[in-house]
């Protein structure tokens, strides 16, 4: 009977965010209104052309591959949680492998569309398809970028299916096409022990399956730079670089979301202050392995200085993008590492802020990694304008980038407020184990 | 040391000497006039050639973006170019001197004019000269040449006949062979004999397709016409170089991609998706197992 009362308790509490409340209405206002601002600033682009951006000859990476690369890298963190934690059996994520699947799933299905902001005709898109050829970089990307999203949607859907049916039984009041959106996606779940086994299975080759595809997302993706021979990217430890990178910043960006859900959705007793704890202290690990392949990145070309490393090396520790490099190395790699170290930082608070440094430090570290070089190519053209070879974003850039955050935040609020953020059955489940 | 300074001295005295060289021409060359009247056809035309052949050294036209070579390319919307005569700027387009390439052979009479009539729509003063129309072009009376290879005598045998197939006695003919820039000559103008014969050496190195074709040019001497004809024969030492693109490659098409990259590939994307429309597939189990109890 407690036990009952108890159950009865979670999925209450649990199923409270669920709905359109009036903050949402408020907050998806505000976000839709910034969206349609930046997309006016898409649609200069889309009729004048990329001219518009900063991007010519030099740079034609600019922010808008930084972001993409960025986002890759940002969704990679649901693969880390779900399944290289889950599968080795930690059993604290349980409340915050959803948020984690959410935010892979936002990430990875905007950074395709980051990817087509940067094309001057987007209406060609579909060339890739047709005339791609399986020697590129890009096609295995696109590949892959693709493959990624459909799993994170899957790993997002299948889990999700029994808490789906409870909704689709509690949550009465809810409009009719939200009630019919649980009743078509909870696919006739009745709890049976077949349905239960099908469930598990699918999501055990679902974890299996995105080891690989997610470290193939994020290594395909440090291949369209490391393929070539440009100073900073010809380089072979980009791919273990990137996924080391990626952990950092889509650690971050959970943290950050676990504290905004446990605030505004009153989570305090699902998402505790162990689970901050656990997340600070996986926080630390990546960064010090993201740390190592760093210094090694690093060290190893400014040994040897070789022409065109020597340039690019100067440039980022001493140079033109001195300040910008050294404060992503210490706001968002060196001062983190210290800090979690210590139990008082661990705390959700710190945590957020350190977490939200971590994360644009994160971006501006993407930043340095796709632009500086571009700027010192080994033929550079002759007799170009100025603005050629320094490369500045423009407002209409920035805006169409901050577009893509904004979708970004639209489909992380949508998702949380059409589904429980928490997982309900699973929660309960687990403490009936604990009992 | 000393080497140093003597090598730098010297190099500059051939710099100096180069670029203060003057570049000489011909009275009655100088004289020269255009035979077509400049428009705004003749100069989108030699916009088109000029684009084709000399953007690389000397840049856009008023951008000064010319190529930093001695003696120096220029750019041809300036006082240097325009103070010229047209027939000096013809001349020299033509004739052509160290590093720049001798055009006569590369592009048509018309075409230097066309090219001449683009510079002059940089120079709002000038003023086009009187067109020459004494001149009395061969092609008018339709000269005909043949090409022909005389296997045992190792030469090229260019006929030009007029059209009551008549031999054309003494005019001069050139012959070149067409090459990626540009047309090669084959030793000098020849004229032609009674027979309206022309002679010219089988050269011993040239190279040319898999059968030894190379397309071969007669053209009238420039004083005498625009006329010119192309034939292709197998004079050349024959060469087989499989284009780069023919066989598999990673810079080929995505058909021509190597075997290893599309099987690569392949498998491992069906392996992947596989699996997901597998899932899927449980999904509508999953469905089913539902009217079960």
């Amino acid at each position: 009977m407690e036990t009952n009362n108890h159950n009865e308790n979670i999925t209450t509490d649990l199923l409270r965010s669920v709905g359109i409340t009036k903050g949402f209405t408020v907050w998806m206002t505000f976000l839709l209104i910034a969206l349609g601002a930046c997309l006016y600033a898409y649609s200069i682009q889309l009729s004048t052309g990329l001219g518009v951006t900063g991007l010519r000859d030099y740079v034609s990476w600019g922010m808008y591959i930084s972001t993409f690369v960025f986002f890759v890298a940002t969704s990679l963190i649901g693969m880390l949680i779900s399944a290289v934690l889950g599968l080795s059996g930690a059993k604290w994520i349980t409340p915050i492998t959803r948020i984690a699947e959410i935010i892979a799933l936002a990430f990875a299905a905007v950074a395709g569309l980051v990817i087509v902001s940067d094309m001057g005709r987007p209406d060609r898109l579909i060339n890739v398809f047709i005339y791609g050829r399986f020697q590129s970089p890009i096609l295995w990307d696109v590949t892959v970028v693709t493959t990624y999203v459909a799993i994170s949607t899957l790993l997002l859907y299948i889990p999700m299916i029994p808490d789906i049916a409870l909704c689709s039984k509690r949550l009465t009041n809810a409009p009719k096409w939200q009630q019919l959106t649980y009743k078509i996606l909870s696919l006739n779940w009745k709890g049976n022990a077949k349905q239960v086994a099908t469930i598990e299975m699918a999501v055990r080759i679902l974890l299996i399956l995105i080891v690989p595809v997610a470290l193939a997302i994020h290594t395909v993706t440090s291949w369209l730079f490391a393929s070539t021979t440009r100073a900073g990217w010809n380089s072979t430890i980009f791919g273990p670089y990137f996924v080391s990178g990626a952990f950092v910043a889509g650690g971050a960006a959970v943290i950050i979301a676990m504290y905004f859900f446990r605030t505004n959705y009153k989570l305090h007793e699902y998402i505790t202050d162990k689970h901050f704890d656990k997340m600070g202290k996986l926080l630390v690990l990546v960064s010090l392995v993201y740390l190592y392949f760093n210094i090694n990145e690093f060290l190893v070309p400014a040994y040897k200085l070789e022409k065109a490393e020597a340039h690019h090396l100067h440039e980022l520790f001493t140079g033109k993008y001195a300040i910008m490099f050294w404060l992503a190395q210490i706001f968002g790699l060196i001062l983190p590492i210290i800090l979690l170290l210590f139990k008082q930082m661990r705390k959700a608070l710190p945590m957020l802020l350190i977490a939200i440094s971590v994360f644009i430090a994160s971006w501006f570290k993407r930043y340095l990694i796709v632009v500086p070089t571009q700027e010192y190519p080994f033929l550079p053209v002759q007799y170009v304008p100025e603005n050629f070879i320094v490369y500045s974003p423009t407002i209409i850039e920035t805006s169409v980038t901050l577009a893509a955050f904004i979708l970004v935040l639209i489909i992380i609020t949508v998702l949380s407020k059409i589904f429980p953020v928490i997982p309900v059955m699973e929660t309960i489940h687990e403490h009936d184990d604990n009992k | 040391m000393k080497q140093k300074i003597y090598f730098c001295l010297i190099f500059l005295a051939v710099a100096f000497r180069l670029s203060a060289q003057l570049w000489e021409v011909p009275e009655d060359k100088n004289l020269r006039v255009s035979p077509l009247k400049f428009t705004s056809e003749t100069v989108k035309k030699g916009e088109a050639v000029f684009m084709k052949n000399c953007t690389s050294c000397h840049g856009m036209p008023t951008k000064g973006d010319f190529v930093k070579l001695v003696p120096s390319p220029g750019d041809p919307s300036t006082v240097k170019f325009q103070a010229q005569t047209d027939g000096a700027l013809f001349y020299k387009i033509a004739t052509g001197r160290s590093p720049m390439p001798q055009f006569k052979d590369i592009v048509s009479e018309d075409d230097l004019w066309f090219v001449i009539s683009y510079f002059r729509s940089f120079n709002k003063d000038y003023v086009q000269p009187a067109i020459d129309n004494t001149k009395q072009y061969v092609s008018s009376v339709k000269a005909k040449f043949d090409i022909t290879v005389l296997t045992n005598e190792k030469k090229i045998q260019v006929i030009a006949t007029d059209t009551l197939n008549k031999p054309i006695k003494g005019i001069g003919i050139a012959l070149f062979i067409k090459r990626y820039f540009g047309n090669l000559p084959l030793g000098e103008e020849r004229k032609t004999n009674e027979n309206g014969v022309a002679l010219y050496d089988i050269p011993k190195n040239i190279l040319g397709d898999k059968a030894g074709n190379v397309e071969l040019i007669a053209k009238l001497n420039s004083e005498a016409g625009d006329y010119k004809k192309s034939e292709t024969l197998a004079i050349a030492i024959p060469t087989s170089k499989p284009s780069l693109t023919q066989q598999r490659a990673m810079w080929n098409i995505g058909f021509k991609a190597p075997i290893w990259l599309i099987l690569s590939y392949s498998i491992v994307v069906l392996t992947i998706w596989g699996f997901l429309f597998y899932i899927v597939s449980m999904l509508g189990k999953l469905r089913k197992a539902g009217n079960d109890n």
